[in-house]
């Protein structure tokens, strides 16, 4: 049984969060603070590494499709799409869309863009979307506001990457003009326009008064003047800054926060329950973690529970699998390596470490820091020792990802609409963007087949085969999957979400 | 040597600030003794809780005992404290007093480097060390005792030049005596008590930069417990459990306290105007 | 006076026409501290330096140690031509050469035992192998001056200022010097304890065959130890000669100066000397007046004084002074 939620909570974009603020008239005005607890990797929306990164790319970003929690797909720059064949794709695109700085939206911008995200433009870049877009065979400009997309072969799921994080549409003159600085003023046809930012700091954005987004009476979207995000890494501080009313909305909060937040009258809290799966990446292609009993003496050793009770207050729970329940890509029949310090050990004799061994994780911060500590006091139980390793997420990409130096990395995905082949083959196969460092190519043939197979069901039959292999190479220790948290004051009103957990504020509007 | 023990028990405060550092010493020599429990021992099921006989300070967000992390983390401190101190004295004052008495290009070389060196800002400059090198309990040490190399430098420097005026220096140099002696036999000797006040100084100074570093989450490698990686920690949970901060706070605090007490004791006692 | 070569009393010091040098002000300018300099000092005598703060004196003393460089001239303290050349060179001259210093609290380090401090000259230039050996001399030198024996364990501040020079002077022997030079040994000290300071001076003179230049800022001492006095104003001797000479004849109005401020020296010449009392300062060696560098403050001064610079004029085969008022008098010297 496949679930094909994200829950209540998470709705689409432009729909209103709250149910009593539905009736209110949006007031236009004012400018909102909001914090993060991490920065983007680039501001260049193609060139971002992280799922997260929306926070920050989303209120400049544009769209040519938007995802909603049940997986519709929402007409963002384009406004029809259809498959002309299996390996063809027309796309209509939006009529009279500028970019931030005039430039004119059109076939020939997507077709840049395109061209960019894969890789083929100069300078070449690396994107996280650059496989997704390799695929894309040819382009046709048929005219001004029609585009038609060939393919190597099926491409299931294409559409729901075109409104992936990474595939904002970028004003090609701002790129060529620019160079290198248009990641620190970015482009694009979004909301709102980039006015400064300062990298590790904050971003400001004002209004894109050109914007070609309406509300459902045909007012002029967005209504606020403008928006700030600073990047706060400290939780305590972010939720500080919030009960103080220095920032308007907390787009993260954690589990060590949540009571206290949920205790002050004047703050809305938002639960997305089983959004973010926490997992331990193996590096197996360095001993010992090349080695099965090794990789399953880990998770054997790791209690899900005891992270779940003393960081998540009971509300997480123990994972099992790639996808939660919120998915419709869980599998309740998957099997998985329960909780079992006798037979972590017996793993260890197998693996000729009855005595223990040693091990080094890297991790970026926020959430994994605690969970890192209390799993290494879990695996010093059954005599295994882990060297853990804190660094931002910069280096973890170069030194965990890159570099392979590291027999683990903490990582997490969040449970977006977003397609889980897609979602699983960024992190399973061979050319992923957030690959098994040592490029493992056992998942390929099983992800192409389910990328290739447009039927759900099939397509669900097909990921279960896949988890069953991740089972039994135990190629990775899922450990928790936890609710994710947003909170914000009583004044902000109009917050939605997107089907990927993040708000782009397009809605949003401040009570006065 | 009697003078300074009789300035350092001059005063209640002299006497509490020694009774403090001695405490610190002694929990960091005998912390395997002295520690309940294993500091790095998690129980997820019984966190945050308040003092109890069991925990005499309570347990912290991972279920560890308080008390025993604290009784180690003096270990770290204490040895963050002597290490760095020892590595700048070890490069300062060597530095300081060759640039000192010999002047001339020998002095603005070195004090070009040390200059340099005095330019960055001193925890940025640290926190880019650990950066470089990696998270470790020695390479805070060296990060935090680079930084102080510039002030035992000119300290020394400041105080080789006063003394190198002197004609005991001259006379030596008439003698014969060569450099390196007359550094070792009557700059040094000379220019001692400062240095040793700007020991404890140091500490103090170190063990605060150790604890900045580990709560920017750059200090020392979990789960090895520091006073700043509780202080740390436990500022996550500071309105729910505030003493979770305040029991390291607290230590750092008094441990520092002391140390300037004792710096200031110890500078009346070395000074030879203020002997009886 | 011309060098004394193959003369069997050939003295043991000479100095010719020596200067030094100090730059000043970033080296923008130059002081002439001692601007050419020339006597001899035969062996068992002693010679004074004498003038105020500021005529070089100590300078010359300095320059002889090899603690400041010299700008231009010829020093030799033995066999040993200055600056030394050879690391044997300076071996030699630091064992045959040393100094007492005028202030007995600041010339030793308070932090080390007077065993130490008397000790130093023998470690640095490795006399005495052994501990014992080098404590056994300790001992000696410490009676040679007139200390016991267990004051080598002590610290220098445990001692009144006449000990510490006694101290000192133990230091300046433990080489076995030929040659020393006093630089104001006694000015600091009690006029009570000067005397007995002189007279150790005297009788280890006397015991260990020891050549003294003496440095003094009035001529009250060193009437009583001088063999020959010499006289400097802004770096240049301006008269030399025996004690008796200088003393009794002062043929500069400078010495004569200088003699009148010492009290109960020859009445007879009381007269001349209320024409000579000294006023002023000595003027600054970075720009020394024309001519006579005395003029300004000269009771006699002509209108040649302010232009020419005087030379020395021999008043006998050991005295000389530089002073226009005797070219009348006496004939130049040559050289």
């Amino acid at each position: 049984m496949r679930i094909r939620t994200l829950g209540a909570i998470a709705l689409a974009a432009s729909v209103m969060l709250a149910g009593a603020a539905a009736a209110e008239t949006p007031q236009r005005g004012g400018v909102l603070i909001q914090a993060y607890v991490t920065e983007v990797t680039s501001m260049d929306a193609h060139q971002a590494r992280a799922g997260d990164s929306r926070v920050m790319l989303g209120p400049y970003a544009a769209y040519l499709v938007y995802v909603d929690s049940e997986g519709n797909f929402l007409p963002g720059l384009a406004t029809g799409w259809e498959w002309e064949s299996e390996t063809q794709l027309r796309l209509d695109l939006r009529e009279g869309v500028t970019f931030h700085d005039g430039t004119p939206f059109n076939a020939e911008a997507v077709a840049f863009n395109v061209d960019r995200i894969a890789g083929r433009t100069e300078p070449a870049i690396v994107s996280p979307g650059a496989a997704d877009m390799r695929a894309v065979t040819g382009i046709e400009i048929v005219d001004d506001l029609t585009i038609r997309l060939s393919f190597d072969q099926v491409r299931a799921g294409f559409i729901q990457q075109l409104g992936a994080y990474w595939a904002g549409m970028l004003s090609p003159t701002a790129i060529e003009e620019m160079g290198e600085g248009f990641a620190l003023a970015p482009v694009s046809a979004g909301p709102f326009r980039v006015t400064e930012y300062r990298p590790g700091a904050f971003v400001t954005y004002e209004r894109f008064e050109d914007f070609y987004g309406v509300d459902e009476h045909g007012e002029q979207l967005p209504y606020l003047d403008g928006m700030r995000l600073m990047i706060l890494p400290d939780n305590a501080s972010r939720a500080a800054a919030l009960q103080a009313g220095d920032i308007h909305l907390d787009q993260r909060v954690e589990a060590a926060q949540v009571m206290q937040l949920e205790a002050d009258p004047n703050i809305n809290i938002v639960e997305i329950p089983g959004f973010n799966a926490r997992w331990i990446a193996f590096n197996t292609g360095l001993p010992p973690m090349d080695n099965v009993h090794v990789r399953r003496a880990i998770i054997h050793a790791i209690n899900p529970e005891e992270v779940n009770m003393a960081l998540h207050q009971g509300r997480a729970a123990a994972a099992n699998q790639f996808f939660s329940p919120t998915s419709w890509a869980h599998d309740p029949d998957a099997p998985w390596l329960e909780y079992s310090p006798e037979k972590a050990r017996e793993e260890m004799a197998l693996a000729g470490f009855p005595d223990g061994f040693s091990f080094s994780a890297a991790h970026y911060g926020g959430p994994w820091r605690a969970e890192a500590e209390l799993i290494q006091s879990q695996l010093r139980r059954v005599g295994i020792d882990m060297q853990v390793d804190a660094m931002d997420l910069a280096s973890f990409s170069q030194l965990y990802r890159r570099d392979a130096v590291y027999h683990a990395g903490f990582t997490g995905h969040p449970m977006t609409a977003r397609d889980p082949a897609h979602l699983f083959h960024a992190f399973h196969h061979s050319t992923g963007a957030f690959a098994d460092p040592s490029r493992t190519t056992v998942y390929d043939e099983v992800i192409d087949r389910a990328l290739l197979t447009l039927d759900d069901a099939e397509r669900g039959a097909v990921l279960s085969e896949a988890f069953r292999m991740v089972y039994e190479r135990a190629g990775e220790a899922y450990y928790i999957w936890v609710p994710a948290h947003r909170a914000f004051r009583h004044d902000v009103r109009g917050y939605a979400l997107f089907s990927d957990g993040t708000s782009d504020c397009v809605t949003c509007w401040l009570a006065r | 040597m009697r003078d300074v023990a009789v300035r350092l028990v001059a005063g209640p405060l002299e006497i509490v600030s020694l009774i403090v550092i001695l405490l610190l010493v002694a929990a960091a020599v005998a912390a395997p003794l002295l520690a309940p429990f294993d500091p790095a021992a998690a129980d997820g099921f019984n966190t945050l809780r308040g003092p109890s006989s069991r925990n005499l300070l309570g347990t912290d967000f991972l279920g560890r005992d308080v008390l025993s992390r604290l009784i180690y983390g003096a270990q770290v401190t204490a040895a963050v404290a002597i290490g760095s101190v020892a590595i700048s004295i070890l490069f300062g004052v060597p530095l300081g007093l060759v640039s000192g008495y010999f002047k001339g290009l020998t002095d603005t070389v070195i004090m070009r480097f040390i200059d340099a060196l005095y330019a960055f800002p001193p925890l940025l400059l640290s926190l880019v060390l650990v950066a470089m090198l990696g998270p470790s309990m020695y390479n805070v040490m060296i990060a935090v005792g680079v930084i102080m190399i510039p002030t035992f430098c000119r300290l020394a420097r400041a105080q080789a030049l006063v003394v190198s005026a002197q004609t005991y220096v001259v006379a030596a140099q008439t003698i014969g005596t060569p450099a390196h002696r007359i550094i070792l036999w009557h700059l040094w000797p000379n220019i001692a008590a400062p240095v040793i006040v700007q020991l404890t100084i140091g500490m103090a100074w170190a063990i605060l930069a150790e604890a900045a570093l580990s709560y920017l989450g750059v200090g020392v490698r979990p789960p090895t417990p520091t006073w700043g990686v509780m202080l740390a920690e436990g500022f996550q949970y500071l309105r729910i459990n505030p003493w979770l901060s305040f029991i390291p706070g607290m230590a750092i605090f008094l441990t520092v306290f002391a140390l300037n007490i004792l710096g200031d004791a110890l500078r009346d006692g070395l000074d030879p105007r203020l002997r009886n | 006076m011309s060098d004394a070569t193959g003369d069997p009393q050939r003295p043991l010091v000479s100095v010719r026409d020596l200067k030094v040098q100090f730059a000043v002000a970033g080296g923008r300018q130059v002081v002439r501290a001692v601007d050419g300099v020339s006597f001899d000092i035969h062996r068992g005598e002693t010679l004074s330096l004498v003038g105020e703060s500021g005529s070089g004196k100590t300078t010359v003393g300095q320059a002889l140690l090899g603690v400041v460089p010299i700008a231009e001239g010829e020093m030799r303290i033995g066999d040993v031509s200055l600056p030394a050349r050879t690391a044997a060179d300076r071996r030699r001259l630091r064992r045959s050469a040393q100094m007492i210093f005028q202030d007995p609290y600041s010339s030793l380090n308070p932090r080390m035992r007077v065993g130490d401090i008397i000790a130093e000259p023998l470690r640095a230039n490795g006399i005495g192998a052994t501990r014992g050996e080098r404590q056994k001399r300790v001992a000696e030198l410490l009676g040679l001056v007139g200390l016991p024996a267990d004051a080598a364990d002590l610290l220098p501040h445990e001692f009144s200022g006449g000990q510490r020079q006694r101290i000192g002077i133990a230091r300046a022997i433990a080489t076995e010097p030929d040659f020393i030079i006093c630089d104001e040994p006694v000015s600091a000290l009690d006029v009570s304890i000067q005397a007995q300071i002189v007279n150790l001076l005297g009788g280890l003179q006397k015991r260990l065959h020891l050549t003294y230049l003496f440095i003094a800022h009035d001529l009250a001492v060193v009437r009583y130890v001088s063999s020959r006095i010499a006289v400097m104003y802004l770096g240049k001797i301006v008269e030399i000669g025996t004690r008796d000479e200088v003393i009794r004849n002062p043929s500069h109005p400078y010495t004569q100066a200088l003699l009148a401020a010492v009290p109960g020296i020859d009445p007879a010449r009381e007269a001349t000397r209320q024409g000579v009392m000294l006023g002023g300062e000595i003027p600054s060696p970075i720009n020394p007046p024309s001519g006579c560098a005395f003029h300004p403050r000269c009771p006699l001064a002509e209108a040649r004084c302010s232009r020419e610079v005087p030379r020395p004029h021999r008043l006998s085969a050991t005295h000389q002074a530089a002073c226009h008022l005797l070219a009348d008098a006496s004939e130049p010297s040559k050289g």
